[in-house]
């Protein structure tokens, strides 16, 4: 199993009193991050390590990311979004067998 | 001698959005319908303050009572504003969704006010979605504000070196 760099994201949260959570919206540049990307929850988190979502991408690219507040009826709040993310979630492949050699 | 019934008269008890709302980022909307009633929205986020003011009732009562009415759910809001001997307050909505301002002027004491038996004395509710009692920018007209989770700060990116 590869170990992945750590990429955690982090923001300060939402001053409304009646927020459940957070979600995460993520999408590949250049394409804008918006409501309809891909997106993780992220409870009440304010700050979370990207590899450790589920169904993370494994493709190394450039990402436009996403957070939002949720309220306890779902509504979502105006999105803070940070462009131009440098993700590289694909580990290399492994160096060949090991060999020990005698001299 | 006996004061008339506390009852304020339509228009004695104003509501009147103060302009300090709006430099915080509530912004009015004249284009929402409420039960066929033309209505002004102010859109803001749940984690600004607003400011709502009225008219001084005459006479000035002991004190100003004031409740949100929560759209939606069709309830009181539990966080309802409270009591003030003055003629405004300065709040944080409570949740998101549509809220419609009320106020009411009430006396402590019976002893001369007709018809109430009970202290407190209170007026009839006022209410903001009622153009009669309601006002925007010195108009007669109705309003009620929508308030929308305020979204977190902004994001802060730490890899590893």
């Amino acid at each position: 199993m590869a170990k992945l760099k750590d990429v955690k994201i982090s923001f300060p949260a939402s001053g409304s009193p009646d927020v459940a959570g957070y979600k995460l919206y993520m999408e590949e540049a250049p394409n804008p991050v918006n409501y309809d990307s891909p997106s993780w929850d992220l409870g009440t988190e304010t700050s979370v390590d990207l590899a450790t979502l589920d169904g993370m991408t494994s493709r190394d690219g450039i990402y436009n990311l996403g957070v939002v507040a949720v309220d306890d009826a779902g509504n979502e709040s105006s999105m803070s979004i940070k462009e131009g993310v440098a993700i590289d979630f694909a580990a290399p492949d492994p160096p060949g067998g090991i060999v020990v050699e005698r001299s | 001698m006996k004061r008339s019934r506390f009852i304020p008269s339509a228009g004695v008890l104003l509501f009147v959005l103060h302009l300090a709302m709006l430099a915080h980022g509530f912004e009015p909307h004249p284009d929402g319908e409420f039960q066929a009633v033309d209505v002004v929205t102010y859109f803001g986020t749940t984690d600004q303050e607003i400011k709502v003011s009225w008219d001084h009732n005459d006479p000035v009562p002991d004190y100003y009572e004031i409740t949100l009415y929560h759209v939606e759910r069709g309830i009181e809001s539990p966080a309802g504003i409270g009591k003030t001997d003055e003629n405004r307050i300065v709040f944080k909505l409570p949740r998101s969704g549509h809220f419609i301002a009320r106020v009411r002027a009430c006396l402590e004491s019976s002893e001369h006010v007709e018809g109430c038996e009970t202290p407190p004395c209170c007026s009839e509710w006022s209410e903001s979605i009622d153009p009669e009692v309601a006002s925007v920018d010195g108009q007669p007209r109705a309003w009620w504000i929508y308030g929308h989770v305020a979204g977190p700060g902004d994001i802060v990116i730490n890899s590893d070196p």
